[in-house]
């Protein structure tokens, strides 16, 4: 994972979410001084392209781009494309190309279809692209990340904390690690201590770690991260960050699906 | 008729040739060699093929053209290069036609050519802002001229690459007629890229001295605000778009390309072993430990520091996996919390290219005991990691000094000092380390003393 943030993808469909993620994107840019690309994928056999032709979405980007440019204040700049063909498969190899680093994606109220049909979903995106996939569910008033929850299971969760000292020491944020009560036996409890220490290692960021009462992470995470006004929480795109009920299992829920406070999904590497 | 000059530097194997080719030409009198104290048999040469030869009291070619028109016995004259052959039929003639038919004071020689760099990125757009009257000029380099003596005698020659540029605007100040003619395709061998830089800096410097000598008034703020603003933005995009293609990789010293920790062989040659690992135990502050370890080596000898250096053992295939690496175009460097007697030492050996390390004095040869610290190992509000003292500040800074992308460096290392390093290097090598959390850092493990399995990341 880079060290810094050279470009920020932000996908654009034209609904009122992507606000938010340009919203979110403008202001990592003007902290890491990174270009933000408004990429918009067209389905090849989609009636919008039928009607009329690529130059349409163009010209929306375009008025996007005017908008937002007067927000930058740094050496950022915006870069817009237009796309055609599968979205995943577009998305990915704009990726790869353009040397993405994040990419911040705005989710709906009521993402069901998001979650279940979209080929670009969260977790498919994270762990095809191998970056980190910021999602925003509302506007927000905010504009810095000053408190990090990153919850703690299983793996000591490396690219997760290398992000949070990336963030944390441009935003001056503490990271809370949290784990489950009912994980805190010796092991658990030492994956606890090795993130402490690896954040200490490779950053001077203020670390706190926290045992939560509940049965399910993703939940008491989210609960926990309400409480103390979080500014983002980071996750791994697993089972174990789903959303308790079966309901949400059937359907995929991941915590950045019903958070509010911006979650970034974040897949282990391969070794 | 014309004379013909031809300034010569160790040119043995092509000279003879050039002056064949120019004594052929029936409007040619006289061949002149000047020859620039050349250590081959040049001079020799140039003489059993009939030229008159000069020997050039002092080195570079515009003294050596002055010495040609002052032995220069027609008003005429062309200036030949000695390293080009053939010349393309009817060179001379084109050059001196302009001359004969009364329609310039002074010719250029142009011609199709393989390369060109310092020409299309120093010397055009110069001209074009300081002397747009010459910016047609398609080789305003060439050093194939020809003109009237009395002209040359009115105007001074740099002594350097910004020799033919000088002339051409001393020309064109004086008012000569001066004309630009096409003489065909000359295969010239093009400069390797060390020599590029030199010759770039001696050209702008003829350009923006004449500029300034002779039109300091006309020299409008404008034209002194684009250069700068030119050079400005050039300088930082070249350095930010060249930065992602070179390539470093970063060894740690101790326990990595040595076999042992130098320090501990130290104290067990001076017999110093429990105070060390007495500072070791105690001593939690990185640079108060490094310091006062530095006290053990009080009064110890250069000669014994490198004796014991010497002794030491190095990983298999150190210096073959350093050589290939740097035949990739890859920096090789050592950062380490060792000494830079040490760390250079250990830098010759396997041939890499530089070292950071802490700097133990010395007087008299006797280590005083003290140790300084670089400011590179110190943290700065540009700090990445945000240590105070960590060895990933002067990979910063190494990084910084040879322009090279953080996300193109590799970092090998085997110890928790090396965790923050292995973190933030492009791609992080544990080497035979008993460090777990180092092992988790790393994107790479090498389990076994040996580095050529580094190759494959190469």
């Amino acid at each position: 994972m880079a060290n810094k943030l050279y470009n920020i993808l932000v996908p654009v469909d034209f609904t009122y979410k992507n606000k938010w993620a340009i919203t979110k994107a403008v202001e990592l840019s003007n902290s890491f001084n990174c270009n933000i690309h408004l990429v918009y994928v067209a389905k090849k056999r989609s009636l919008f392209l039928r009607d009329g032709n690529l130059e349409i979405a163009l010209k929306k980007l375009e008025h996007i781009k005017a908008a937002y440019k007067t927000q930058l204040c740094g050496e950022g700049t915006i870069e817009i494309s237009v796309l055609q063909g599968s979205r995943l498969t577009q998305l990915l190899q704009y990726i790869r190309q353009y040397e993405m680093d994040l990419v911040v994606t705005g989710l709906s109220k009521f993402n069901f279809l998001h979650r279940i049909i979209s080929s670009a979903s969260i977790s498919r995106l994270a762990k095809k692209a191998d970056i980190p996939v910021l999602a925003i569910k509302s506007g927000g008033l905010v504009c810095h990340y000053k408190k990090i929850v990153l919850p703690v299971y299983g793996e000591v969760p490396m690219r997760q904390i290398r992000l949070a000292a990336l963030l944390g020491r441009a935003f001056k944020s503490t990271v809370y690690f949290v784990s489950l009560r009912k994980h805190a036996d010796s092991k658990h409890q030492n994956i606890l201590d090795t993130a402490l220490e690896m954040v200490q290692s490779i950053s001077t960021i203020p670390v706190q770690s926290f045992l939560l009462e509940g049965q399910n992470l993703a939940k008491s995470t989210l609960e926990f991260s309400r409480k103390i006004n979080a500014d983002l929480i980071m996750i791994n795109p697993l089972k174990d960050f789903r959303l308790p009920g079966l309901w949400s299992r059937l359907t995929n829920k991941l915590l950045s699906y019903g958070s509010r406070i911006p979650v970034v999904t974040i897949a282990s590497p391969e070794r | 008729m014309f004379s013909v000059v031809i300034p010569a530097l160790n040119e043995e194997k092509t000279i003879e040739q050039v002056i064949n080719f120019c004594l052929a030409d029936p409007i040619v009198s006289e061949v002149i060699v000047v020859d620039d104290k050349s250590e081959d048999r040049t001079a020799a040469i140039a003489q059993k093929a009939g030229a008159k030869v000069v020997i050039s009291q002092t080195r570079g070619k515009g003294i050596s053209m002055k010495d040609g028109i002052e032995a220069a016995t027609n008003d005429l004259i062309i200036f030949l290069d000695a390293d080009i052959d053939p010349y393309p039929g009817g060179s001379i003639q084109n050059l001196a036609a302009p001359l004969l038919a009364d329609e310039a004071d002074f010719v250029k020689g142009a011609f199709a050519r393989n390369a060109g760099r310092v020409t299309e990125l120093v010397a055009k757009p110069l001209l074009a802002i300081l002397f747009p009257g010459l910016s047609h000029f398609s080789q305003p380099l060439s050093g194939m001229v020809a003109g009237k003596k009395s002209f040359f005698n009115k105007i001074e020659f740099f002594n350097d690459y910004g020799v033919d540029i000088g002339i051409l605007i001393d020309m064109y100040l004086m008012k000569a007629r001066v004309k630009e003619i096409h003489i065909g395709y000359i295969e010239n061998k093009s400069k390797p890229w060390e020599a590029l830089g030199k010759m770039s800096g001696e050209v702008s410097r003829a350009i923006l001295s004449k500029a300034q000598r002779h039109h300091s008034d006309e020299l409008t703020k404008e034209s002194v605000n684009s250069l700068e603003a030119i050079q400005r933005e050039m300088n930082i995009v070249l350095r930010e778009k060249l930065s992602s293609y070179q390539k470093m990789i970063i060894f740690d010293m101790d326990d990595t390309i040595l076999i042992d920790r130098f320090i501990d062989k130290c104290a067990d040659a001076f017999g110093f072993k429990l105070k060390l690992e007495e500072l070791r135990f105690n001593e939690k502050d990185p640079i108060i430990l490094t310091k006062r370890i530095g006290l053990l080596l009080k009064n110890k000898t250069m000669d014994d520091l490198l004796h014991i250096i010497g002794s030491m053992k190095m990983a298999e295939h150190i210096n073959e996996v350093v050589k290939q690496y740097k035949q990739k175009g890859y920096l090789v460097g050592i950062i380490s919390h060792s000494y830079t007697l040490i760390a250079n030492y250990v830098k010759q050996k396997i041939g890499a290219d530089f070292t950071l390390a802490h700097q133990l004095e010395f007087f008299e040869g006797k280590s005083t005991g003290e140790v300084n610290l670089p400011s590179y190992f110190f943290g700065s509000p540009e700090s990445v990691c945000g240590h105070s003292f960590c060895k990933t500040n002067a990979l910063q800074y190494a990084c910084e000094r040879y322009n090279v992308n953080m996300k193109n460096c590799i970092a090998v290392g085997d110890s928790r000092d090396d965790r923050c390093i292995l973190t933030y290097a492009g791609r992080g090598v544990a080497f035979c380390t008993t460090d777990e959390m180092l092992e988790k850092i790393a994107d790479n493990c090498i389990k076994e003393r040996n580095f050529e399995p580094l190759l494959a990341l190469a």
